[in-house]
């Protein structure tokens, strides 16, 4: 075996063990063949000194995760981390929607436009050019459409929402380098973690794939309502004519995230055994609400927390510790649970069956 | 149908081929445009041999290596002509929009 050869097949170690039995053999004699330019001293040397090109690699990659997450008929192993990660991006696209619900809302009061509400108490706020009101309206007509996109995955039009997500997302990066361009004013690292989440989200969309099963409707409307109530209720202990509160958006999800992880342990402690997908679900978003936390306390120390309630930080740091604990505890038992499950499938499955 | 599945199909139409001879086929039948990863091929291959469009045909042993010809199926087949079809008439169409809404400025250059 050359090195080449050695190499590319520690690529391929990314896929999963079940295809690599169908397909590794050939897929080494086609890259091998794909490689050999038909010059003796060029081959020599390839084989000695060549590595599988980024593209090659990036190739895999995307079929190593399209395997994992996207692939109907996936031995059980690969469909509950499916239908975990779908779990993850309906839960992130409800806390958007939910947002976008407020935006809204505010929008339409800002504008006069509901009867019966007292007028908004919000002044124009002065001194700003016209362009910084153009990106922020153009920001947040973006954060408007993860409304419909979140609708359309839990009503089933899947290829719709594909493209809603697609485009809010998009929106927002056009918007959020607007914002960079015109204010002139340093970026914090939850602004760009805001991107990252969005790409990771468009990324988790091949979850949605023909075999999975639909949303289940009921729920995720009636979690929309309650996300809604979630977010309205913060943001108007957010206004100036109250005491700020110490719980600052991050840390209003470490309360929600802690919460959801305390009862779903509680109730596996109690007996309860739910889907399996939960505990992975639970702990992917646990980490990315981790992550959220940490960004957000690094920009405090960056930018100063002044203008917050003096135990937002503190807080902000027991938040973290919380929420690590919930997304530890979710990794070993997700661990456990998917340790128990096949991670090659004995169903008729285009990947599971070995082509004789 | 994705463009690379599209391709594929096309270049098992003419005959069973082996992995590299797919990937030579796809790129000679779009001009160079569309250059076929291993992890894309194998990719496709997967899910049009999940779908019974495309099956295994032969093992051949090339160099000391085995190289495994894939052929289409008749629902390959079929499910081929509709999108071949379907193309053509998207493309019909296209045209002969093209051509009645052509701008009066076009088509006078020298």
């Amino acid at each position: 075996m050359t090195r080449l050869e050695e190499r590319y097949r520690r690529v391929l170690r990314l896929l999963p063990a079940s295809y690599r039995d169908v397909w590794e053999e050939d897929m080494v004699s086609t890259y091998l063949a794909s490689v050999d330019t038909g010059d003796p001293d060029e081959v020599e040397y390839t084989a000695d000194y060549g590595r599988p090109s980024w593209s090659e690699v990036a190739s895999i990659v995307a079929l190593a995760v399209r395997l994992r997450i996207g692939s109907a008929g996936a031995p059980p192993r690969y469909a509950v981390w499916s239908e975990a990660v779908r779990l993850a991006a309906l839960a992130g696209m409800l806390v958007y929607a939910a947002a976008s619900m407020v935006g809204l809302a505010m929008t339409l009061w800002l504008a006069g436009l509901i009867p019966l509400a007292p007028a908004s108490p919000m002044p124009e706020p002065p001194g700003y050019p016209d362009a910084w009101h153009r990106v922020f309206l153009l920001g947040g007509l973006a954060g408007l459409l993860w409304l419909p996109a979140y609708l359309s995955f839990v009503l089933g039009r899947w290829a719709a929402g594909r493209w809603l997500v697609s485009v809010a997302a998009a929106a927002g990066v056009l918007s959020a380098v607007a914002t960079v361009v015109v204010t002139h004013q340093p970026t914090t690292g939850e602004f760009w973690y805001h991107l990252l989440i969005n790409a990771l989200l468009v990324m988790a969309l091949a979850a949605f794939h023909r075999g999975a099963a639909p949303v289940p409707r009921g729920s995720w409307l009636a979690a929309l309502g309650v996300g809604t109530a979630v977010v309205t209720g913060h943001w108007l202990l957010l206004q100036p004519s109250t005491t700020l509160p110490p719980l600052d958006w991050a840390g209003l999800w470490c309360v929600v995230l802690v919460g959801a992880a305390a009862a779903y342990l509680a109730g596996r402690g109690l007996g309860w055994q739910g889907r399996s997908a939960w505990a992975p679900g639970l702990a992917i978003l646990a980490f990315t609400v981790l992550g959220l936390r940490a960004v957000t306390l690094l920009d405090y120390v960056r930018f100063g927390s002044a203008g917050w309630h003096p135990v937002t930080v503190p807080l902000g740091i027991v938040e973290a510790v919380a929420v690590l604990a919930a997304a530890v505890s979710l990794t070993l038992l997700s661990a456990r649970t998917l340790r128990r499950l096949p991670a090659s499938g004995t169903d008729a499955t285009s990947w599971s069956t070995p082509i004789p | 149908m994705t463009e690379p599945a599209f391709f594929v199909l096309t270049a098992l139409a003419g005959g069973p081929r082996h992995g590299y001879g797919i990937v030579g086929e796809v790129s000679e039948l779009s001009d160079g445009r569309v250059t076929l990863k291993v992890g894309t091929l194998y990719g496709v291959l997967d899910r049009l041999v999940g779908d019974g469009l495309v099956e295994p045909d032969r093992d051949e042993v090339h160099q000391g290596r085995l190289r495994r010809y894939y052929r289409l199926t008749e629902a390959g087949r079929s499910a081929l002509a509709e999108e071949a079809a379907r193309q053509a008439a998207n493309a019909r169409a296209a045209s002969q929009r093209l051509r009645a809404f052509r701008p009066a400025n076009q088509g006078l250059a020298p």
